[in-house]
């Protein structure tokens, strides 16, 4: 199951995993869990947006 | 129909299908052992068998204190996971923009069942307008630490340098735990930035 979870710091961790699904956990279709994993977006209040700070290209 | 009076062993002609029920109500013999078919079970011993295919039902097979020599596993096509606690079972975490401190920070950390895991890592940090030149990348079993069981295999030190950002990898090392544990991926850099992570292990058996 491809999931997300709010940490208490309010950093948002991108699983995936067979456990039971943790309370609060918010579901990833695969686009969105794509999307996330590439740190060009995270989410904010429910909502997938692009993240302000993504990691920066080794050049 | 009650019964089969034909022994499968010895039969010299074909037993004729008059002769076999979806139900056997009596035991048939295979070989030198009785067998129950249909709705009996019972235990078969010094069975070989060819060709078999199940092709409904679900097949439990449990083999103790034997081995099955020359197997072939076929692997998976349908894009699925591995159930929690199968070989196979994939378990990982990412996380982004994280504070990383010149001090071991957690970026994130994965809960592994017990069992025989192999485990690995990565992590990026991004070098800001002073810009970072090293930093440190590891998985320990202790919270904010670079120490704890395993991390001697992590290969703390790993680091790829750019103007922009660094980065490091923890290469694959195998973890056997008999109780749940947590591993965290830890990393410190010479200048406070953002941190990028990612954690996975992967069940070998």
């Amino acid at each position: 199951m491809k999931y997300a979870i709010v940490r208490q710091d309010g950093v948002t961790e991108i699983r995936e995993d067979s456990y039971p699904l943790q309370e609060g956990a918010i579901i990833l279709n695969d686009l969105q869990h794509e999307q996330l994993m590439s740190g060009q977006y995270i989410l904010q209040n429910g909502e997938i947006v692009t993240n302000p700070n993504p990691p920066k290209a080794l050049t | 129909m009650s019964g089969v009076p034909y022994t499968f062993a010895t039969a010299t002609t074909s037993i004729p299908l008059s002769q076999l029920d979806v139900n056997f109500a009596t035991n048939a013999t295979l070989g030198n052992t009785a067998v129950g078919l249909g709705n009996t079970v019972t235990t078969v011993g010094n069975l070989t068998l060819g060709n078999v295919a199940i092709t409904s039902g679900t097949a439990n097979v449990t083999i103790t204190g034997g081995s099955v020599a020359n197997s072939i596993v076929l692997g998976t096509t349908a894009g699925d996971n591995a159930s929690a606690g199968y070989v196979g079972e994939y378990v990982d975490s990412y996380v982004s923009s994280v504070t990383v401190n010149t001090s071991a920070t957690n970026l994130t950390s994965i809960s592994l069942t017990a069992g025989d895991w192999d485990i690995y890592g990565n992590a990026q940090i991004n070098g800001g307008t002073v810009g970072a030149t090293t930093m440190s990348v590891g998985i320990s079993t202790t919270s904010g630490s670079f120490s704890g069981t395993n991390l001697a295999k992590s290969a703390a030190n790993g680091c790829v340098l750019s103007a922009s950002a660094t980065g490091g990898a923890v290469v694959k090392f195998r973890v056997n735990i008999t109780s749940t544990t947590t591993y965290y991926l830890v990393a410190s850099v010479n200048v406070a930035n953002a941190g990028y992570g990612y954690i996975c292990a992967r069940r070998m058996r």
